[in-house]
């Protein structure tokens, strides 16, 4: 699965401190996301799209080997 | 995500106040067969030997009071909230956990085979906290390196 949180935190003018800070998780968990070591739950996913005022799927995308 | 069975996390810091005078003490216990004579206690005998309900023995509890204190001193480190206890920290936490287990058992496994009689005294008390010690190291090692980025 791949992400656009990074390109998103950057429209927003974000560092991965500030996201996590207004979502509620530690620096370490948007690094995570980010780089696809770990994969959120569906209430984080929900408050990425919230934040970002964009649907889950658009910040979220399946890839060929995960189906 | 709700987090229920995890302390607070001050008690992270009073968890290795206990545990690394448990572990000095211990490692002088096994090692240097050091004792306290004051913790020298009159126990029933039953508790030391199959036999002697009504008979009293006396039995030095240093070791005891070592293995307590390491136990507990574990336990504080395992279960207290880190700083920021987020899923990804839970996350970590079950895969640690697993991991301990499973390394914990290949080890005794191996062991089984490989270390005899009087030594394998020595595998089986470290085993009695190879879990925890395992589950510490991976869990600390992992947020420790997903913090460096």
């Amino acid at each position: 699965m791949k992400n656009t949180i990074h390109v998103e935190r950057a429209i927003h003018n974000l560092t991965q401190a500030d996201l996590a800070e207004r979502i509620g998780v530690s620096r370490q968990t948007i690094h995570a996301i980010e780089s696809g070591k770990y994969v959120p739950s569906t209430l984080l996913a929900l408050k990425l799209s919230r934040l970002f005022g964009k649907p889950v799927n658009e910040l979220f995308q399946l890839e060929e080997e995960d189906f | 995500m709700k987090t229920t069975i995890l302390l607070p996390h001050r008690f992270k810091a009073f968890g290795a106040l206990v545990f690394l005078p448990g572990l000095v003490l211990g490692a002088l216990a096994i090692f240097g067969n050091f004792e306290f004579d004051f913790l020298d206690v009159k126990l029933p005998e039953f508790l030391k030997e199959k036999q002697g309900l009504f008979k009293s023995t006396v039995n030095n509890l240093t070791d005891e009071l070592a293995l307590g204190l390491c136990i507990a001193g574990c336990l504080l480190l395992m279960f207290s909230r880190e700083k920021v206890e987020d899923e990804f920290v839970q996350h970590q936490r079950l895969l640690s956990l697993q991991w301990a287990v499973l390394v914990n058992y290949v080890i005794l496994f191996v062991a089984n085979w490989l270390v005899y009689d009087g030594n394998f005294f020595y595998v089986m008390t470290f085993n009695l906290l190879a879990i925890p010690l395992f589950f510490l190291l991976r869990f600390y090692w992992i947020l420790w390196r997903s913090n460096q980025n």
